[in-house]
């Protein structure tokens, strides 16, 4: 029997939240001013009690009775729930009581009237801190309280010692287990805290697999092998605000990669006991699933380089390059590498020289268009975490490049409108993390580059427009070719 | 009473002095013709003969995280063309060229002209694929067909606007009215001016202004240094700003002396900021006269420059703009914005349609643009500019035919066009997005303006949600309140 909450129900109980924090409030202040009173000094507060026990008892009968209209709206585990709405509403009737009690006693004192009162009232007040602990569970989650707590006191409470969740590090990829050791892990941290027995948001958990395979209140919420059908992925899928978007607006979202993994899951099958070897795995998801064998496995040494700290160059180092008329700035806020540009007007020459202090930090060099000549190369190799490097339109000739031969990191070289030629650039062959070089307006020629490029493989030359069109005219010839064999 | 607002006004008229009514004048046409940048100079205390008042107003301009552009060519395409003629190859549009649009799809839309059933309209341009990255180009665009593995097309872009002032502004502010400050005034504002002798937002206008007019490159509520500089391509690059008749440097240079003296005499008196920007202005100004007319100068180039561009020096042309943006940028100017206001085909009458006219305008702009690609990547200035081009909007799938004849139009569309990006560290020959069959809708991959402009800023190393401007009791943002970042796209 399907049976349907009507809105007005459902839109009273949200303000159940709201009410519930007044009786509680409001019973505890009469509970202290209660036991206050009995002191000579405060005697005073003795007539307020009742008053206050009232609005408290009327209060608790007001957010009781939201509660139970919020929880005709489903997703919360019964058991939780149960214990706090009974909890819940014996804080409101021991409320009605102590009041009744308090008001009896203060038409005819009677030591036993007292004594029924006084029990009736702290029981009141232990009733109401398990009511509401329990609600805060129901909303946060059972662990909520103690997820933080230091061990010693875990060991006095009788938890478990807290273990420390890491990102599972998988070692051997093709062994890892595809739900176990990658899927899970991402449903456990972005959408178990609201899909588990305390907390069943849709009428869905996620913690185990018999839970997942069970779905919710729109059924089952993944169709192996089928990602389009799967509502699982279309609602990860959905724009962030949109209502059914998944995990809800204002959470932590899943991150691109973590939505590839799951529909990669989904289209195979959804298998819960595979190796990622018995599965299908194309180039994208590989490169996915490197990154969880080693988080930098996608990136190249120069990315690496540049995520990685280095100290900060002293302020008054850098003042003082500024005043020599060296243009220095980091390459953004708060990241201590360094951009160093060289005024157009002047020669790197001498200015490469003062480089000096900030050789750790330097990454970028722009000395282009400037009357720099071979000398200034002479300082670069001090320079070993320099990724990139600007010489076009300067006086460098072969011999300056014989200074770049070992720079680890070059990864950006510009010799546009310089002198270099075929035998010079030979020496740029060690460079295993360069990927750009431009050679326009050069005497180099494309017999040079491609000796160059076949001890490099991965380098990008540019030789001008000249030659890129020779390149161009081959590859719409092949295409043609290839369209007419079709 | 009435005595009262008498002298309330009498008392407001005697404080606005014949100085304040000037500094008032002042800012605001100054500012136009000036627009200087020299406050923001990232490298202000290298410079030379740099005021110390450069310094004081220079604010911090290191971008969120380090971008891989940090320049941008803009080329609007003002008009709209049309997407289906030039990119977005759709062969089942072609079998139903001529038959009745179905009603389903005009369901709730709004069409700036088409009433009405209208019929469809088959593409007019031959398209074949293209590079190694195989995209489809049309013929229209001979030139540039050749580009397409340097690119990256975004197929599905979506617009709110469908009238052209409108978009125009949406596209380069992010809001649909007057008022907000242009994507160049938001870089300029942010990242400051990587020449201390040029403004850090050029703008070039080939054809007509567009029709929204000199606000899209306003500076909005941001200072108003960092407007947009009007550069034209014949006479002075800048107006007023060469010397007067019998006024020679040495005297123009001793008067912005005695005005700078007096003005930090107020400075001191007043600590108005604005005066700080004044006094700036002035001295950019004053180094424009020698810079400006320098990098406009394209008759430095070489023949060969002038043929693969089509450039015509001296004329006002799509093709000079272009190798003036190659110019500018290369003298370290952030932010170059073309438009080129030729592309409104509606086949209102002859000469007007997605056919002829389509393809004269094609024309103009095919050589140059790519032209400019290849220069920037000899250049190796590619790696780290970031161009950018479109219109304001598309166009529709269906034929106009406002004025009932059969003049091969097509009308305003903002669901779904082509705009293509490239260098500044965005794939190449890479094809983002896809529209339905007959190019009406994106079905994937679909980017709002507020995402392009919000990729724009992540390309130059700026957060489009941390860049921000607070203004009448709140912050605002060039992507107002949406926008993310295509990432998709990023190499």
């Amino acid at each position: 029997m399907e049976q349907t909450t009507s809105d007005l129900v459902l839109f009273f109980g949200r303000f159940h939240p709201l009410i519930l924090h007044l009786p509680i409030g409001f019973l505890l202040i009469a509970f202290v001013l209660e036991i206050l009173s009995r002191f000579k000094k405060f005697e005073a507060y003795k007539p307020a009690v009742g008053f206050v026990l009232l609005l408290g008892a009327f209060s608790a009968v007001v957010a009781a009775a939201l509660g139970l209209m919020l929880a005709q709206g489903g997703g919360y585990g019964e058991e939780l729930l149960s214990l706090h709405q009974w909890l819940g509403i014996a804080a409101a009737v021991t409320a009605i009581v102590a009041w009744l009690l308090n008001w009896q006693a203060a038409k005819q004192a009677s030591p036993g009237l007292d004594k029924a009162y006084v029990s009736v009232l702290s029981v009141m007040v232990v009733v109401l801190m398990a009511a509401g602990h329990y609600g805060g569970s129901l909303t946060h989650g059972s662990d909520y309280l103690t997820q933080y707590m230091p061990n010693p006191l875990r060991a006095v409470a009788g938890l478990e010692p807290k273990i420390e969740k890491k990102a599972v590090v998988i070692t051997d990829l093709p062994e890892a287990q595809v739900y176990h050791d990658i899927i899970y892990p991402i449903l456990d941290a972005r959408c178990v805290s609201c899909h588990n027995p305390d907390k069943k948001k849709g009428e869905l958990m996620m913690h185990t697999v018999e839970a997942l395979q069970e779905g919710g209140e729109n059924g089952a919420i993944f169709v192996a092998g089928n990602t389009e059908e799967s509502d699982m992925i279309k609602r990860v899928l959905l724009p962030e605000d949109h209502d059914d978007h998944m995990p809800p607006e204002g959470k932590s979202q899943l991150t691109d990669e973590q939505v590839e993994l799951l529909s990669w899951w989904v289209a195979e099958g959804a298998p819960f006991d595979k190796k990622v070897a018995q599965v299908n795995v194309n180039d994208d998801i590989q490169k996915v699933l490197n990154t969880l064998v080693d988080p930098n496995a996608n990136k190249t040494e120069v990315e690496i380089l540049l995520a990685s700290e280095v100290k900060a160059a002293e302020e008054q180092t850098l003042s003082q390059l500024q005043q020599e008329g060296v243009q220095v700035m980091p390459l953004a806020a708060e990241v201590n590498w360094l951009q160093v540009r060289i005024p157009l007007s002047k020669s790197g020459d001498s200015l490469v020289q003062t480089l000096q202090p900030v050789a750790e930090q330097l990454t970028w060099l722009d000395m282009g268009d400037t009357k720099t000549t071979d000398q200034a190369l002479t300082a670069i190799p001090k320079f070993t975490k320099l990724t990139r490097l600007h010489l076009e339109n300067t006086q460098v000739t072969d011999a300056g490049l014989q200074h770049l031969k070992d720079m680890p990191y070059l990864e950006y070289l510009n010799l546009y409108g310089t002198q270099v030629s075929d035998e010079g650039i030979q020496q740029l062959k060690g460079l295993k993390n360069l990927r750009k070089l431009y050679l326009w307006q050069t005497q180099a020629t494309k017999e040079g580059v491609a000796q160059l490029q076949q001890a490099l493989p991965q380098l990008e030359v540019n030789m001008g427009v000249e030659f890129e069109e020779e390149v161009l005219n081959t590859v719409q010839a092949n295409l043609k070719e290839k369209q007419e064999q079709k | 009473m009435h005595n009262i607002i008498e002298e309330a006004q009498f008392k407001v008229a005697t404080y606005n002095t014949r100085r304040h009514f000037l500094r008032k004048c002042m800012s605001g046409l100054g500012a136009l013709a000036l627009g200087s940048l020299s406050g923001c100079d990232p490298w202000s205390s290298a410079k030379q003969g740099a005021s110390s008042h450069t310094a004081e107003t220079a604010r911090s301009l290191l971008t969120h995280f380090p971008g891989k552009a940090k320049n941008v060519i803009f080329l609007h395409m003002a008009g709209a063309p049309s997407q289906l003629e030039l990119f977005d190859y759709k062969p089942t549009l072609n079998q139903l060229d001529g038959k009745d649009c179905p009603t389903s799809l005009l369901e709730g839309k709004k069409f700036a002209f088409i009433k009405g059933v209208p019929q469809m309209l088959g593409t007019q341009a031959k398209f074949q694929q293209h590079g190694q990255s195989g995209a489809y180009v049309s013929d229209y665009l001979p030139h540039f067909s050749k580009m397409v593995d340097e690119v990256t097309f975004l197929k599905a872009v979506h617009t709110d606007e469908f009238n052209h002032a409108p978009a125009q502004l949406f596209m380069h502010t992010g809001g649909p009215r007057l008022g907000r400050p242009s994507m160049g005034s938001w870089v300029s504002y942010g990242l400051g001016s990587e020449n201390q002798n040029l403004p850090g937002f050029v703008v070039l206008v080939s054809g007509s202004e567009p029709s929204a007019g000199k606000s899209i490159w306003g500076s909005g509520f941001l200072p108003t240094i960092h407007q947009g500089v009007q550069c034209r391509s014949e006479g002075d690059p800048v107006l007023y700003l060469s010397n007067p008749g019998d006024v020679d440097p040495f005297l123009r240079k001793r008067s912005i002396d005695i005005i700078n003296e007096i003005n930090e005499q107020e400075y001191i008196e007043s600590k108005d900021p604005e005066i700080l920007t004044r006094i700036s202005q002035y001295e950019l100004a004053f180094r424009m006269q020698t810079s400006v007319p320098e990098v406009m100068n394209i008759n430095e180039e070489p023949q060969w420059i002038h043929d693969m561009y089509g450039t015509q020096p001296g004329k006002n042309a799509f093709a000079n703009n272009c190798l003036l943006a190659r110019r500018l940028v290369e003298n370290g100017v952030r932010f170059v914005q073309l438009f080129d206001r030729r592309w409104d085909t509606h086949g209102a009458g002859p000469n007007n349609g997605v056919d002829g006219a389509l393809k004269n305008a094609c024309q103009e702009i095919d050589k140059p643009m790519s032209a400019l690609l290849k220069d920037l990547k000899q250049r190796g200035l590619l790696d780290e500019t970031l161009v950018v081009w479109g219109g304001e909007f598309g166009r529709t799938p269906m034929m106009e035919a406002r004025s009932g004849a059969n003049f091969k139009g097509r009308d305003h569309h903002g669901d779904a066009f082509t705009m293509w990006m490239a260098g500044g560290g965005v794939k190449k020959g890479f094809t983002h997005g896809e529209t339905d069959e007959i190019g009406f809708s994106g079905i994937s991959g679909r980017v709002h303006i507020h995402d392009l402009q919000a990729t724009i800023l992540h390309q130059l190393g700026v957060d489009h949600e941390r860049l921000t401007y607070h203004f009448q009791g709140r912050d605002f943002r060039l992507t107002d309140v949406a926008g993310k970042v295509v990432k998709e796209i990023i190499a």
